[in-house]
């Protein structure tokens, strides 16, 4: 009786999790690309393989904000199941990418996607926010996150806490769930090293923020 | 005096011509068939991609548009069979639905709110020589009393 209780959630949360699909933006620099990378505009159910391509005709609000503030739209173009676009990271600190799903007819975005990137170690979590629409908000700084280190993750509306649930998907391990209740920031135990999305909805509208947790050093020599 | 009202005439009969060519009327139309796309929470697919497909006729859809903001995409069938409508709300969700429609046919019966192009140019003619008529007729007055 108990195993079939256990096989009948675990059926459930399956089906759950095999409708549910993301969309997301990461950007990939590397070390040696002379302050060019690359932003991704993706969707689908491998984080952080795209597997759907969003329709153009939804794409809205893509821009980059640099370490000093100045913003500048990107122009992504379809390539497989991705939306990518070439772009200048030319400065250390926190660059914020963002873009919007938003159908012509409506005035607010569906979804919104966000990912934060830093650049040569000057982080600085003031920056992680905007304080419009519906955001998830990191509490400390990302350029700092180690192997078991607890990332305090709360919801913003319109710069105000709100309750809710975050969606967990980490590049290398399994999905989870996290609350976050009005008082009391969401824990998020970093277990392994590479990219994150957490996503949330509230009243219709979701959010996805992607960041990556560095490999501690030595982790890749061998 | 009489060539040149009947110059006027004729090129106001040509204009009016002319300007009906361009003129675009709207009837309204009632019944129809469509389809409603929900996501499976029971909100509707709003603002998206739908497009129809006439009945033995897959390759190319007769008809693109978008569902309305309840997520409903109407259409008049002007033959019997399987129509199929796709609905793609460009985020990964999409939906084919194929409407069995016999005797739903809709015979367009136009229901003119304005007057045929042929009696707008009867009426302005009659118009024209109407005016000038009574223009000549007033005229002949006068000069008759400023005779006497």
């Amino acid at each position: 009786m108990r195993t079939a209780s256990w096989l009948a959630t675990a059926c459930l949360f399956c089906t759950a999790t095999a409708h549910a699909h993301e969309h997301w933006v990461i950007a990939e620099t590397g070390a040696n690309t002379n302050g060019r990378g690359r932003v991704c505009i993706c969707s689908g159910h491998g984080f952080p393989r795209s597997d759907i391509l969003l329709a153009e005709r939804l794409l809205a609000d893509m821009e980059i904000v640099g370490p000093g503030g100045e913003s500048v739209s990107y122009k992504p173009t379809a390539q497989e199941k991705t939306w990518i676009a070439d772009v200048a990271f030319d400065k250390p600190g926190v660059w914020v990418v963002s873009f919007a799903l938003k159908k012509p007819q409506e005035e607010h975005p569906v979804y919104q996607g966000r990912c934060l990137i830093v650049l040569g170690g000057q982080d600085d979590p003031n920056h992680y926010a905007s304080g419009k629409g519906l955001e998830i908000v990191p509490g400390a700084p990302l350029s700092s996150l180690k192997l078991g280190d607890a990332l305090p993750i709360s919801i913003r509306l319109d710069g105000t806490a709100v309750e809710g649930k975050i969606a967990v998907t980490p590049e290398k391990g399994s999905a989870s769930f996290l609350s976050r209740g009005r008082d009391r920031p969401a824990q998020l135990r970093i277990q392994s090293a590479g990219a994150y999305l957490l996503t949330t909805s509230h009243k219709g509208k979701t959010f996805a923020l992607t960041f990556s947790v560095a490999a501690p050093p030595g982790a890749g020599e061998r | 005096m009489r060539r040149c009202v009947v110059h006027m005439a004729l090129v106001w009969t040509c204009a009016a011509a002319a300007a009906h060519g361009h003129g675009i009327t709207a009837d309204r139309v009632d019944g129809g068939a469509g389809v409603r796309a929900v996501y499976d929470d029971g909100t509707p697919v709003t603002f998206s991609e739908a497009r129809l497909f006439a009945p033995g006729k897959e390759d190319k859809p007769v008809l693109t548009g978008t569902t309305d903001r309840d997520g409903c995409f109407m259409f008049r069938p002007d033959t019997n069979g399987v129509w199929r409508v796709t609905i793609d709300d460009g985020m990964g969700h999409a939906v084919t639905k194929d409407l069995q429609l016999d005797g739903q046919v809709i015979a367009h019966k136009p229901e003119r709110d304005r007057m045929p192009k042929r009696y707008g140019i009867v009426t302005g003619l009659a118009l024209i020589f109407g005016v000038f008529g009574w223009f000549a007729f007033l005229r002949l007055k006068l000069s008759g009393r400023a005779g006497k």
